[in-house]
């Protein structure tokens, strides 16, 4: 994306943050359809469970809606917040579903009508994949193809070359410049200090 | 060795080896926590390969909208609620519990979560009327003026005062009181900050002899009694 595209992008963002801050519902609605299925997807690769999944998304916008008060758009862009609701989220849902295994002494058994989708083990890891996956969707292009190439189908630079009919130093600064925009997309999602 | 710049601290976390940015990172702190940061992208990105997107079904945010909607029926979780004997402490409230069955299901929808809910009857939700209405008119040369009113909510009073503007000299406060013009009685309501203050009415006070309102002004003298200089009273008449 062009700096003023995205200069452009950051300004709606901090709108939209402005309006629910100030008890707009609809920028609720609109958040949920901007960055809705980025909690999702959070969700059901954290817990491995679609029915759990669908709980937590809604647990998410709820508790952004009343703790509205407390968001500051100063700080951070609301859907850097959002996303640590969902982490915070996510990791008490799996502490509540230890304890209940451990109380029940069974394994956990996938309940009646939900899908289970292989869970990852740290609720930090599998973040930080779907908020890079979804930060990667916004990179342009050529650069979002390179680093499918190198990340995805880890092919070398000189392969990605080839493969694009683009010099070796212009694929070589695709990757590092691609990476060094997704680390500010993964680290405003980290928690203030 | 000046700070390397971003590209080669990049470079350096996609694995190329580079001694000087390596010598660098063990004593900068700064650039430990970018190429840190940059390695941890790396990981991420690689998570990311099988990453689909999935978008939640539409019930989702029915369920969200319904949740955050404004509730006209007070539901509560029947371990808050005060055992049905004891009476509403204090408050001359005219709430009815519902008789011994006080539990029920709040709609066939709410099979997966039980809430026990104990709602009011139509006529004893609150609701607030205005029982009393006058004017303040200035006293002695004062510019004060403005106007009050009583209210009751379930059988518990209170006075407002509304100023037509701050007067607020900042030596001084501004202080409401009932008062009973035929002794001069006076009882603190509390302070006016700004132009509109609430009060709470003591209970039990006699609202037939203090049927007046007083706004005075007050020193920072520690002295709770009314100093004397009244900027505005006026007659609560009943509405």
């Amino acid at each position: 994306m062009s700096a003023s595209a995205q200069g452009d992008e950051d300004d709606d963002v901090r709108v939209l943050g402005e309006r629910l801050r100030a008890g707009d519902d609809a920028a609720l609605e609109e958040a949920y359809g901007r960055w809705g299925t980025l909690v999702h997807t959070i969700a059901l690769r954290g817990t491995g469970d679609a029915r759990l999944a669908e709980d937590v998304t809604q647990q998410v916008f709820v508790a952004a809606w009343r703790g509205r008060a407390s968001f500051d758009p100063g700080i951070r862009p609301l859907p850097a917040w959002l996303v640590g609701i969902a982490r915070h989220t996510v990791s008490d849902v799996l502490a509540a579903r230890a304890r209940d295994a451990r109380l029940a002494a069974r394994a956990v058994v996938a309940s009646a009508g939900s899908t289970v989708v292989a869970a990852d083990p740290t609720v930090d890891a599998v973040v930080d994949a779907v908020v890079v996956s979804e930060g990667l969707a916004r990179v342009g292009q050529p650069r979002r193809s390179v680093l499918e190439l190198a990340f995805f189908a880890q092919l070398t630079h000189r392969e990605i070359a080839e493969h694009l009919g683009m010099p070796l130093g212009t694929v070589k600064s695709h990757v590092r410049r691609g990476l060094l925009e997704l680390r500010e997309v993964l680290e405003v999602t980290d928690e203030p200090s | 060795m000046s700070h390397p710049d971003e590209d080669a601290l990049a470079a350096r976390a996609l694995g190329a080896p580079d001694a000087a940015v390596d010598e660098h990172a063990a004593t900068c702190v700064v650039c430990a926590s970018t190429l840190d940061g940059l390695r941890r992208t790396t990981t991420a990105l690689r998570g990311a390969a099988d990453v689909e997107q999935v978008a939640p079904p539409a019930s989702v945010w029915a369920a969200i909208r319904a949740e955050v909607a404004p509730v006209t029926t007070p539901v509560t979780p029947v371990a808050t609620l005060a055992p049905l004997s004891a009476p509403q402490g204090g408050r001359r409230g005219r709430r009815r519990w519902l008789p011994a069955a006080a539990g029920f299901l709040v709609g066939a929808a709410a099979a997966t979560v039980v809430v026990v809910a104990v709602t009011h009857d139509a006529d004893d939700a609150p609701s607030t009327t205005v029982v009393a209405r006058g004017t303040l008119d200035p006293i002695d040369g004062s510019d004060v003026s403005g106007t009050i009113e009583m209210t009751d909510t379930d059988d518990v009073r209170h006075v407002t005062v509304v100023l037509d503007g701050p007067h607020e000299p900042g030596d001084h406060f501004v202080q409401a009181w009932l008062l009973d013009p035929a002794t001069n009685g006076m009882v603190a309501l509390g302070v006016v900050d700004g132009t509109t203050q609430t009060f709470a009415v003591p209970a039990g006070l006699d609202l037939d002899a203090y049927d007046s309102v007083d706004v005075s002004l007050e020193p920072f003298d520690g002295d709770p009694a009314h100093s004397a200089t009244s900027l505005a009273r006026g007659v609560l008449a009943p509405s």
